[in-house]
């Protein structure tokens, strides 16, 4: 049946060339059409099983919280500047879409304009804006009317004090008792990182009071403004995102699609990119993005040019390789031309089956050039020999066809099966990879042998129009291999036994390998948004890459959220909570909230001064600067840097006692007493400023969902009304393993409902490490199977298969001798030796069981010979992925080049011996 | 048959009526864990919110048993001289601040609290005998551990005013000396581990010169290690008075 229609192809390439051509050319320009709308998404999403309840709750979000995909817009310099900037910008931002139209570069106009061409046309939707809304500072017009309800009892009970009288001594005599209170007599209180970062921002608020009673106290001429900032800080704090070290600040734009959007995620990063970029310079900051969004773009962009530039390399070393191997220009030439129509069939296969090339699918070009150019060398190889003979061109392409058809057949179904097993996996990535990669060769098998033919016919008649005559035949086997193989042939035992201290070594060196579980190094280095994420981590405590989880009730979500404040691995836990808390809770409120309103209320601003006001206020300060002290060294000692270095802003080291704002301050009283004026117009601004805030927060009119600015509803309350969001901050990186461990399972202890890269991607971590030892396992048993049918023994197929499990371990163990690592990535290599591996070993015995006993030299002379050809096609195309800007693929691509190489060495070396044993005790592959 | 029935009863007779009970060897433990008196240094290394390593050296005084301790820092020179009481097997602590020179006693709460950014709490540092009042000890076999042969000893929680619902010893055959503690929390999950490690006999006393505590949920562990110590040290009775804590 193979043979008859092999024949029949050969037949109609000799006869109906033409034909065949136009055939090819009009099935290449359907697929090349086919292969044109195929899209590259590099999102996590696509990569997990589809139907997945953890991949449906981040669409969810992504429906009802207008995008919840947070680009961050990372400032770096001056407070004053920063914040200049930021003002500035945000309004810009807002109308991104405008600022594109009239201000961005012609590239990014073009991304805009083709993205709107779509909508036009219908293909994608869009809200009218690109961008939902600008987070850059906090409501603070909604904290001063209702800040008091929004502090639990317990932190209200201890802080209180500080809201009983307004003047400053009172004032700053209470702030003592508190800190006292809530911090020094209490290790608790910096126990989990949301108190440190509680602890961080109150003493941000203390450090901006210290500033402005400095200059109220000292500057040459007095404005109430200096005592309103403090009355501000320390009611208020900042309403900036800005990192306690005050160099960097963080602007959160929400799109208003998400990162699955591919077509305005490009316009739009690329487009804010420009703009913060071009405006920063005139502020003296510098300005960057980071987050899901950015890094997205930054990883589709490196992995379209790896796709392009590798396939370009691997086509033109393969190309090399075969031009200095068979000494001829033309044949590989039509190989090459064979390939690029076969990629383009599959290509246009790949587009009917998935639509879209994943990260993990996006290699299949180059996947397919190594393998794929083996049928095409078996062809050329024996097509050649034929015409070099003087057979006739139609008789040489028919019987090529047949004698290398089936091996063909054979070994392309078995490489094709292997990458199909990996389809049983749930991540739809390695499905999806092993779907494309093993339909796709089936498809690069029948282009080649349909296309390759037809081709080569042309070719001949081109030659005899040209008048060329066939050159003189020329042995073009290699003999050295031949030899070498004998050589092991004749010296099974001494073979054997070295092979076996070999193979024992190696399998010691397997202990040696390690798993890099880092993810960050399989991305390209040098991206900006990872840059930024990890600066962002070190100057905020917390990373951009979120996790989020909803709430049906506000019950529900003041549960949820007080739940992950106590867990350390998580950073910042931001919800409706902070601005909304249930009735109970307000409940539980009101009397403190309303007490406080009718102290503070009672209260009269002082207006006699002595100086001894003055020397108290000086000694209260004194005691301010002792109690900043001891909680920065109960921080350095606890390990809580966040508080140890804010608090040596205040109050310095030992080393470095003048470093301090606030030591310098009391070192300037100590060397010039202020002026009892200003120390009395201080006094009046900041206790009516400090009055009339307290006074207004204070109020206890419990909050309702409507009272709530539309920023805070928009972000928390989804469109339906009937859910809430929670986003939690990781405190670590979570492209680290050990890491993110520990965040997923803290995260999953809060809720089992969660989504969001982090999860999401220890998730796909789990399935991808189940998939490929399932994968391997399969691979195995389908490769055994195929032998067995094809050998029809058992006994046979574990012969042909020991070559391979014996190559499994030199691979391994020369990673473990060479201190190459397993990464999440290579990982997927050992189910792709399996299927490409064992190649090399049945070409070898089927050629030996035509030979007969005694061949050795000959099977390897000229069996050997395809096979190291076929190999070092496949290592080079594998191989040029160590180039890749995306480490991973690099990885993966060392991985097989080594271990297709392994494959190779072992082939040509146990084979001989095996086939020495075979031979002695007159085994079935004697004739 | 006859072999199963031979292991069974090898089994069964492992834990005899030569063994001790429980409780008797809680208290092997516990006089073994708290000797009279002791002055050592120890280093101990964090790990700061930052991810990066910090050490600290101090000397450390026990005396009554474990009831009482006193810790002044010597390594680094942030925090040299600033000093720690605890009594009442840390029911009572103390902090000094050499540079505000000010003695502040740590809220009740603090005991539970981990000790100063380890993953040791106040209380792992001072419980001293008072296991033998908060728990139940019940002998649950014997096992290896680390190629050693130990006791394992189960201690369960009796009220609930202490943070670990259970706690396992594994204590040596030869001399009941703890080589491994698992801590498990309020929910029955293993929460830390201690391991006892360069177990020397200093003065006739073993003792172990390095401790791990190993923290399994948030996967990370602190390192306490004994540069020197000696039993020979006799304490007066102001000794460990928030008055010593300034010196």
């Amino acid at each position: 049946m193979r043979q008859k229609l092999l024949e029949k192809i050969g037949q109609l390439a000799a006869e109906k060339t033409w034909w065949m051509l136009l055939g090819i050319i009009v099935i290449t320009l359907i697929f090349g059409a086919l292969s044109k709308n195929l899209e590259m998404s590099m999102n996590m999403t696509d990569l997990l099983p589809e139907n997945d309840p953890m991949v449906d709750e981040f669409n969810y979000i992504f429906k009802e919280f207008n995008g919840a995909s947070t680009i961050f817009v990372v400032v770096e310099g001056e407070t004053d500047d920063m914040i200049r900037f930021a003002e500035h910008v945000t309004p810009m931002i807002k109308n991104l879409d405008t600022w594109i139209d009239s201000s961005a570069s012609t590239k990014v106009q073009k991304e805009h304009q083709a993205a709107m061409d779509k909508v036009k046309a219908g293909k994608i939707e869009f809200d009218g804006s690109y961008i939902d809304r600008v987070d850059y500072k906090m409501e603070v017009d909604f904290m001063k009317e209702h800040g008091l309800m929004l502090v639990k009892p317990k932190d209200l009970k201890n802080t209180k004090e500080i809201f009983s009288d307004p003047n400053l001594l009172p004032f700053l005599t209470n702030l003592n008792n508190s800190l006292e209170k809530e911090y020094i007599q209490s290790e608790e209180k910096l126990s989990t990182t949301q108190r440190e970062q509680n602890a961080v921002r109150y003493l941000d608020g203390i450090e901006t009071w210290v500033d402005e009673v400095g200059k109220a106290l000292y500057e040459p001429k007095y404005e109430p403004t200096y005592a309103e900032a403090a009355a501000n800080a320390i009611t208020i704090g900042t309403p900036y995102t800005i990192s306690p070290d005050r160099t960097m600040l963080i602007i959160m734009v929400e799109p208003t699609f998400n990162i699955m959007e591919m077509d305005f995620v490009m316009p739009v990063i690329n487009g804010l990119e420009e703009l913060v970029k071009s405006e920063a310079p005139d502020y003296k900051v510098t300005a960057g993005l980071a987050g899901g969004m950015a890094l997205g773009r930054d990883e589709m962009v490196a992995g379209l040019e790896d796709s392009m530039l590798l396939t370009v390399l691997a086509l033109v070393a393969v190309l090399i390789l075969f031009i200095v191997t068979f000494k001829m220009l033309s044949a590989p030439l039509l190989a090459m031309i064979n390939l690029i129509i076969g990629l383009i069939w599959a290509m246009g296969i790949s587009y009917l089956l998935v639509g879209t090339l994943n990260m993990f699918t996006a290699m299949m070009a180059v996947v397919l050039v190594g393998l794929g150019i083996d049928f095409s060398i078996h062809i050329i190889s024996v097509f050649s020999e034929l015409t070099n003979k003087g057979v006739e061109a139609k008789t040489a392409i028919i019987d090529t066809l047949k004698k290398v058809g089936t091996g063909i057949i054979t070994g392309g179904l078995t490489t094709s099966a292997a990458f199909l097993t990996l389809m049983i996996g749930r991540s739809r990535g390695l499905s999806e990879f092993g779907l494309v990669c093993g339909l796709g060769l089936i498809i690069l098998m029948i282009a080649t042998l349909i296309t390759l033919p037809t081709m080569l016919m042309i070719r001949e008649r081109y030659r005899l129009w040209r008048g060329k005559v066939i050159k003189n035949p020329k042995d073009v086997s290699y003999a050295a291999i031949g030899n070498f193989s004998e050589s092991i042939f004749k010296r099974w035992k001494f073979s054997l036994i070295t092979l076996l201290i070999v193979t024992v070594f190696f399998g010691i060196m397997i202990s040696r390998v390690t798993m890099d579980y880092n993810y960050l190094n399989m991305e390209p280095e040098g991206l900006e948004s990872i840059i930024l994420n990890d600066k962002v981590i070190d100057k905020f405590n917390f990373s951009s890459d979120v996790t989020m989880m909803t709430a049906k009730s506000l019950e529900e979500n003041y549960q949820l959220t007080e739940a992950a404040k106590e867990k350390s691995s998580i950073s910042y836990v931001e919800s409706i909570s902070d601005y909304l808390p249930t009735i109970d809770e307000q409940r539980e409120r009101e009397e403190g909230v309303r007490r406080i309103h009718d102290i503070m209320a009672d209260t009269k601003i002082q207006t006699g001064f002595s100086s001894n006001d003055l020397e108290q206020f000086t000694e209260q300060l004194h005691r301010l600067e002792d109690n900043i002290i001891e909680l920065q060294e109960l921080a350095y000692i606890g390990g809580q840097d966040q508080v140890d270095q804010k608090a040596i802003r205040l109050v310095g080291t030992r080393e470095k006692l003048n470093t301090g704002n606030l030591t310098r301050l009391i070192k300037q009283i100590g060397l010039v007493t202020p002026q009892l004026k200003r120390y009395m117009f201080l006094n009046r601004d900041f206790a009516v400023t400090y009055k009339l805030l307290v006074l207004k927060m204070a109020n206890d009119t419990p909050i309702t969902q409507d009272m709530l600015p539309a920023m805070i509803r928009n972000k928390f309350i989804s469109e339906n009304g009937e859910r809430y969001l929670i986003t939690l901050y990781p405190k670590g990186n979570v492209w680290s393993i050990d890491y993110l461990e520990v965040f997923t399972k803290e995260v999953l202890d809060v809720s089992p409902s969660v989504s969001g890269t982090p999860p999401m991607f220890y998730y796909m971590l789990k399935i991808i490490g189940q998939d490929g030892r399932r994968a391997s396992i399969l691979t195995l048993v389908v490769v055994f199977l195929f032998l067995m049918i094809d050998f029809r023994s058992v006994k046979d197929a574990l012969f042909a298969m020991l070559p391979l499990i014996i190559a499994l371990i030199w691979m391994v163990g020369f990673m473990g001798l060479t201190g190459i690592q397993f990464t999440l990535l290579n990982v997927i290599a050992i189910p792709l030796i399996l299927g490409i591996g064992i190649d090399d070993g049945v070409h070898v015995l089927h050629r030996y069981k035509i030979e007969g006993p005694g061949s050795m030299n000959v099977v390897f002379r000229s069996t050997g010979k395809a096979i190291i050809i076929t190999s070092l096609t496949t290592m080079l195309a594998f191989g040029s992925l160590v180039f890749a800007t995306y480490r991973g693929f690099g990885s993966m691509g060392l991985a097989l080049f080594i271990g297709v190489g392994m494959c190779l060495v072992a082939t040509v070396t146990i084979l001989p011996a095996i086939l020495a044993i075979s031979e002695r005790k007159n085994n079935s592959f004697s004739n | 048959m006859k072999r199963l029935m031979l292991f069974c009863l090898a089994a069964v007779t492992s834990l005899t009526a030569a063994d001790p009970t429980g409780a008797e060897i809680l208290n092997k433990i516990i006089d073994l864990m708290n000797p009279e008196n002791a002055k050592a240094v120890m280093e101990q290394t964090i790990v700061t919110t930052s991810g990066d390593k910090r050490t600290f050296q101090y000397e450390t005084y026990m005396g009554n048993r474990g009831e009482s301790s006193l810790m002044r820092y010597l390594e680094p020179s942030r925090v040299k001289g600033n000093a720690m009481l605890m009594t009442g097997f840390s029911d009572n602590i103390w902090m000094y601040n050499r540079r505000t020179d000010r003695v502040r006693k740590l809220a009740s709460s603090a005991k539970n609290q981990k000790f100063e950014g380890s993953d040791f709490t106040y209380e792992d540092m001072g419980s001293g005998d008072s296991w033998k009042e908060d728990y139940t000890p019940v002998l649950k076999g014997i096992e290896k551990i680390d190629r050693e042969k130990c006791y394992t000893l189960e201690l369960q929680l009796k009220s609930d005013d202490n943070s670990y619902k259970k706690m396992i010893c594994f204590a040596r055959l030869e001399d009941f000396f703890p080589i491994q503690i698992d801590y498990y929390d309020e929910n029955d999950v293993l929460s830390k581990s201690l391991y006892l490690e360069d177990i020397q006999t200093v003065e006739g006393i073993p003792t172990p010169m390095k401790m791990t505590m190993s923290n399994h949920l948030d996967k990370t562990e602190t390192v306490m290690e004994y540069t020197s110590i000696t039993y020979d040290v006799e304490f007066d009775k102001y000794f460990f008075t928030e008055r010593n804590l300034k010196k």
